[in-house]
């Protein structure tokens, strides 16, 4: 027979374990807990109320790391802008299909952002010179019914993802080859996905360092930055880099976990 | 997001999320550590979390560091194996959280059981409802006839018995 001190544990155990088993819920009963809460407070007493210095402490040593992170992120906002307004150039392009011969090392990004209206305005078969790159607008296209037959016809040995938001389609798959290495773009029938993925080299920058954050999906280490509009998101797998700038987070993690490969 | 707005969340938030966390840690520093770290966690994310789900994040994001906490400290797991119900001061219910947690399912329903025989019939019925059968409020209000706010009210009073109970029989 427990004592009645031993008692008064286990209920205090009970009403713990109330919350917790409601924080394990899709849809937590917050007022239960806020109910279990208060039958806790009673039986504590304030006992374990934050010492108000320690919490003053505590809070500002928490604000000062707000504010760290906060310079970090406008920091590497203006380094992701760029990438932004290439993705957002991208879009675009590959409304055009377009073939980019390239010599020199710059990747398709840089070239992009460089150069997106002069591949805009030239001609389907012209080819357009700039510095030392050749552009030929391509007209032609194959059209494949779905995209595990472009991906199989085409022997592109990448992932695509098999998950899409309701009533979202992929217009275009375009391949582009830079320096030998194929970079493919997939144009959907919304803005707010962009997937494309690269080869990469181990001398290539990755994000893994900047990001604002990091997630592990399906055991892909995913890194990620926060932009103003949208969240850009670098996986890679098997020395492939994928790119993926989504609107939401939620999209995000559909998006690694519907990866699939063809076989 | 702003920081004046992360910083009116942690202040709003911090008292609940650190008193979560000592119910379940055996000192103020660590539960003050895993509070931080819970804090900056929401900064990192709270771009991609719906304000009116922050609270309950907060909450979910204490209890898996609780479980870091316990995973990762070897001392604390080693303490804790030690440990007897019987030795533990009345002072330090947080030591019976994790050391208990599966063991003690019979003596918890003894516990509760002195609860519930010392309300009225009534009560003890609604007491079951809601703290063991986790009915919702608006269940809870259809179950008993009553409306919301009668039923809320009815949960308000058995608060109060309850609490007379604990101090007058633990």
């Amino acid at each position: 027979m427990a004592t009645n001190s031993k008692k008064k544990l286990l209920f205090y155990q009970h009403l713990n374990k109330i919350i917790d088993s409601e924080l394990l819920k899709d849809e937590p009963d917050m007022d239960l807990i806020d109910e279990c809460n208060a039958l806790l407070d009673e039986m504590e007493q304030g006992k374990y109320k934050p010492n108000p210095e320690a919490r003053t402490k505590n809070l500002q040593k928490i604000y000062s790391e707000f504010n760290k992170s906060q310079n970090k992120i406008i920091k590497l906002r203006k380094k992701w802008s760029k990438l932004a307004t290439a993705a957002c150039i991208i879009i675009v392009l590959i409304g055009i299909p377009t073939t980019v011969s390239a010599f020199t090392g710059m990747s398709a990004l840089d070239l992009i952002d460089k150069l997106g209206d002069k591949i805009l305005s030239c001609v389907i078969g012209e080819p357009v010179e700039y510095e030392n790159m050749t552009f030929i607008r391509n007209g032609e296209a194959t059209k494949y019914d779905s995209i595990e037959e472009c991906v199989k016809q085409e022997n592109l040995d990448i992932y695509y993802t098999s998950w899409l938001p309701e009533d979202v389609y992929i217009e275009h798959v375009n391949v582009v080859t830079v320096d030998g290495k194929e970079q493919i773009i997939f144009k959907y029938s919304t803005d707010d996905i962009t997937f494309f993925y690269k080869e990469i080299s181990k001398d290539d920058v990755k994000y893994e360092d900047s990001a604002d954050g990091h997630i592990n999906v399906n055991e892909h280490d995913v890194y990620y930055i926060e932009h103003t509009d949208c969240i850009l998101a670098e996986v890679i797998i098997e020395n492939k880099a994928y790119y993926i700038s989504v609107k939401n987070y939620d999209y995000l993690v559909n998006i690694i976990e519907g990866l699939k490969k063809v076989e | 997001m702003e920081n004046y707005e992360l910083q009116a969340i942690t202040e709003e938030y911090y008292d609940e999320i650190y008193i979560y966390c000592r119910r379940r840690v055996r000192t103020d520093q660590i539960a003050e550590d895993i509070t931080q770290e819970v804090f900056l966690a929401l900064s990192e994310r709270f771009k991609t979390i719906g304000k009116s789900a922050v609270r309950m994040w907060l909450y979910r994001t204490a209890a898996h560091k609780v479980d870091d906490h316990y995973r990762d400290s070897y001392k604390d797991k080693e303490y804790l194996r030690d440990v007897e119900i019987e030795d533990l001061e009345e002072d330090e219910p947080a030591l019976i959280y994790d050391q208990f947690a599966e063991l003690s399912e019979e003596e918890i329903d003894e516990a509760v059981e002195v609860i519930l025989e010392n309300l009225p019939p009534d009560d003890r019925l609604l007491y079951h409802d809601r703290y063991i059968a986790k009915l919702s409020c608006k269940e809870l209000a259809k179950k008993h006839k009553l409306t919301d706010s009668v039923a809320r009210k009815r949960l308000s009073r058995l608060h109060n018995k309850v609490t007379k109970i604990i101090f007058e029989f633990f």
